[in-house]
C-alpha cells in the first residue's frame, strides 16, 4: 500500500501544508519507524485509535523538525508510523505482535481516526495473526516407524530398543497430539453452566485457550470458540462489565501490560469503551486475542 | 475562550495599536485595526486547537451580495435563538470578527452606509464550536468569509483566483447570488456575464473543491416583492396584479437562467438551492430559507465508516 503522508494529513488539516512541511514530516517519522520498538508502536497505536498521546513520537517529530504541530497532526502522523512500522518490519515475531497490538486496539477506536486508517494501513495486516497461529500449531509428521507401538505394550524403555536421540521429537510429537485430544475433547464437551452468565463463560473459555501449557493445543482457537454456541445479542461493555466483574478472578498481573478491553474491565480505563456494544462469541474472541498477546508478550518482550 | 484578556492587543502586524484610528470620518466607520478575537487569516487555521478536523465554510460572491450580513445574522441566531438550528453556542475565536459583521448587518439593515466595506487584506476566517442540542458532539465549524473585492478581482485576474484556498478546500461552499442584481434590467446582464466568468475561471484553474457540498444561495428575496409591487404600481399607488405577476415570472425566468448556468459549471442538487433573506432574522419571523440553510451547512460531513475488511472479529468468524 502506497502511503501519501500529504494526503493523510487531510484528514485532519483544513488547509494543506506545504510540501515541504509534509517532506519534513515524512522523514522525521520513517527515522522514527526505524528503530521502533513494541512499546513505541503500542502508544502510537493508542494515539491513532484513542487520542492519547505518543509522547516519544510527539518529542522525536518535534526534535527532527524545529517545530510543534497540533495535536492531531501527530494523531494522523501516528497512523503513518503504525502503517510504515506493519509493512516494513521485518522480524516475523514483531510482524505478529505489531498486527496484534493494532488489532486489539483497532476494535475499539473512535470515528475520528477512520479516515486516518483507511490512508495509513492496509488491511491485510490482520491475516497475520491467523498465519502465525496456523504456522505454530503444526504437529509434524512422525519419523520414527512404529513408535506408537513399540511404546504402547513395552514396559520398559529398554524394551522398546528406541534410542531416546533418535526419537526425542516423536515423542514431542506425541505429547502434543495429546495436549491436542485433551484439549479438544474437554472443549467439546464444555457447556455454559446454568447459573454462569454467558458473558462470564465467554471470559473464561478465552482465558483458559490462551494459557494452554501448550499454546498452539487448540488447530482452531476460533473454531473452538465458535462450537461453544455463545449465541446471544450485543450487550455494551458497561452491561458486560457489571455482570462479570466480581467473578473475574483477583487480578495478580501487572495492569500496564493489559490490552484495552481487561483495562477497563478491571481498572476502568477507556471508559468511552463502555458504550460500545458486543455480542458474547465476539465477545471471547476478543479477549482471547488480548489475553494471547500479553501472554507473547511477557514471555519473548520482557 | 482561549484567551481570558479581553483588552484590545496591538495589532502587531500592521505595527497599529489600541489607539482609534486618526483620520475617523464617520461613527459608523469600522476600525482598521486587529482586535482580540478578530477574523483569523487562513494560515492561523491549522493551529486551532480541536480535536478533529474543522469543517470548512466558504461563502462566494461579488461584492454586495449580502455574504456578510449572512454571517452576522448567522452569529445572531447562534446566541439568541440557537434551538431554531438544533445545536448550542459553545465557543468561538473570533467574537470580535462576527460582532463586526452583525455591526455591519445593522447598518445595512437599518439603511445607513457601510464606509468600510470586508477588508481585502484583513483576516477572513470565523470559527464556531457547536454542539447538538444537549451541548454535545462538539465540532468545530470555520467560516471564510472573503472580501467581495476579491472574488471581483478574480474575474479578471487569474493570479487572484490561484490564491483562493478557502474556495477549493471547502468542505461546503456557499455560492451566492444577489437577487436585486438580477432584478434590475440595468445589472441583470453584466451581473449574470460576471458570475458565470468567476465561476469558469475558478472551474478552468481547478480551484473549485472537488468533494464538497456546494449550495447557492439566492440572497434578497424580500427584494421581489417590494420591487414587484413598485413596478406594478400606478401614481395612485394601486397595484396592477397583471404587472406585478409579469414581474415575478422575469424573476422566475432570470433565477432559472442563472442557474442553469452554475449547473453548467458545478454540480448542485435542487434541495441544495436557497432563496434567502440574509436580514430576516426578525424574532419569531425568522426567514425559512435562511433558517434551512444554515441548519444544512452546520451540519458535520458524512462520516464514512472503515470497510468491512477492517473489523478483523467479523473476518476471523466468517474465514472459519
Amino acid at each position: 500500500m502506497e502511503r501519501d503522508l500529504k494526503n493523510i494529513l487531510a484528514e485532519v488539516l483544513v488547509f494543506p501544508y506545504e510540501q515541504a512541511v509534509v517532506d519534513s514530516l515524512e522523514t522525521a517519522c520513517q527515522k522514527y519507524v526505524e528503530d521502533l520498538t513494541l512499546g513505541q508502536f503500542e502508544d502510537c497505536v493508542l494515539h491513532l485509535c484513542l487520542d492519547i498521546t505518543a509522547y516519544e513520537l510527539v518529542q522525536s517529530v518535534n526534535t527532527q523538525t524545529g517545530r510543534k504541530f497540533p495535536n492531531r497532526v501527530y494523531r494522523a502522523l501516528a497512523g503513518y508510523v503504525v502503517g510504515e512500522a506493519l509493512s516494513t518490519v521485518d522480524d516475523k515475531d514483531d510482524k505478529v505482535m505489531f498486527a496484534m497490538a493494532l488489532r486489539n486496539v483497532i476494535k475499539v477506536r473512535d470515528e475520528q481516526a477512520d479516515g486516518i486508517i483507511k490512508k495509513s494501513i492496509d488491511p491485510s495486516y490482520s491475516s497475520i495473526v491467523e498465519e502465525y497461529w496456523a504456522t505454530n500449531n503444526t504437529l509434524s509428521s512422525l519419523v520414527g516407524k512404529g513408535i506408537v507401538t513399540s511404546i504402547f505394550d513395552k514396559d520398559t524403555w529398554a524394551d522398546t530398543e528406541l534410542e531416546i536421540e533418535k526419537t526425542y521429537d516423536d515423542i514431542k510429537t506425541l505429547a502434543k497430539y495429546y495436549c491436542r485430544t485433551v484439549f479438544e475433547k474437554k472443549y467439546s464437551a464444555i457447556k455454559q453452566p446454568e447459573n454462569q452468565d454467558i458473558y462470564r463463560f465467554a471470559y473464561n473459555v478465552a482465558n483458559e485457550i490462551a494459557s494452554q501449557d501448550w499454546m498452539f493445543a487448540s488447530e482452531n482457537p476460533i473454531k473452538t470458540i465458535k462450537a461453544l454456541g455463545l449465541k446471544s445479542s450485543a450487550v455494551a461493555l458497561n452491561t458486560i462489565k457489571s455482570r462479570i466483574i466480581n467473578a473475574v478472578q483477583t487480578i495478580t498481573d501487572d495492569i500496564d501490560s493489559m490490552s484495552v478491553y481487561r483495562r477497563f474491565l478491571y481498572v476502568n480505563d477507556y471508559p468511552e469503551v463502555g458504550n460500545r456494544h458486543i455480542n458474547p462469541q465476539n465477545f471471547a474472541i476478543a479477549v482471547f486475542y488480548e489475553l494471547l498477546y500479553e501472554r507473547l508478550k511477557a514471555e519473548n518482550y520482557e | 475562550m482561549n484567551n481570558d484578556d479581553n483588552s484590545l492587543k496591538l495589532d502587531l502586524k500592521t505595527g497599529g495599536s489600541t489607539n482609534p484610528p486618526e483620520n475617523v470620518e464617520s461613527q459608523q466607520e469600522i476600525p482598521d485595526v486587529s482586535l482580540r478575537y478578530d477574523a483569523l487569516r487562513e494560515a492561523d487555521v491549522n493551529n486551532m486547537a480541536f480535536p478533529s478536523r474543522p469543517t470548512l465554510i466558504t461563502l462566494f460572491g461579488i461584492s454586495e451580495c449580502g455574504k456578510t450580513t449572512f454571517v452576522g445574522s448567522l452569529f445572531a441566531i447562534l446566541r439568541r435563538r440557537p434551538h431554531l438550528l438544533n445545536v448550542k453556542f459553545i465557543d468561538s475565536d473570533t467574537l470580535t470578527g462576527f460582532e463586526r459583521r452583525v455591526h455591519q448587518r445593522f447598518l445595512s439593515e437599518t439603511g445607513q452606509s457601510v464606509i468600510q466595506r470586508t477588508q481585502r487584506k484583513a483576516g477572513s476566517i470565523l470559527n464556531v464550536v457547536l454542539g447538538n442540542a444537549q451541548g454535545e458532539d462538539k465540532h468545530m465549524f470555520v467560516l471564510s468569509d472573503l472580501s467581495g473585492e476579491i472574488y471581483k478581482d478574480a474575474i479578471s485576474e487569474k493570479s487572484v483566483v490561484l490564491q483562493q484556498t478557502a474556495v477549493k478546500y471547502a468542505d461546503k461552499l456557499v455560492i451566492f447570488v444577489d437577487i436585486e442584481a438580477l432584478l434590475k434590467t440595468k445589472t441583470y446582464n453584466s451581473y449574470k456575464n460576471n458570475f458565470k466568468s468567476l465561476l469558469t475561471r475558478f472551474k478552468e484553474n481547478n480551484m473549485l473543491p472537488d468533494e464538497s457540498e456546494i449550495f447557492v444561495a439566492f440572497n434578497k428575496v424580500d427584494k421581489v416583492g417590494i420591487l414587484a409591487n413598485e413596478e406594478a404600481q400606478n401614481e395612485e399607488g394601486v397595484v396592477d396584479e397583471a404587472k406585478k405577476n409579469e414581474f415575478i415570472q422575469l424573476w422566475k425566468g432570470r433565477k432559472n437562467a442563472v442557474e442553469d448556468s452554475i449547473k453548467e459549471i458545478v454540480s448542485i442538487p435542487d434541495e441544495n438551492i436557497f432563496e434567502i433573506c440574509s436580514l430576516g432574522i426578525a424574532v419569531g419571523e425568522e426567514d425559512e430559507g435562511l433558517i434551512k440553510l444554515f441548519s444544512k451547512i452546520l451540519t458535520k460531513k458524512q462520516h464514512k465508516p472503515l470497510p468491512a475488511a477492517y473489523n478483523w472479529i467479523q473476518n476471523v468468524v466468517k474465514a472459519d
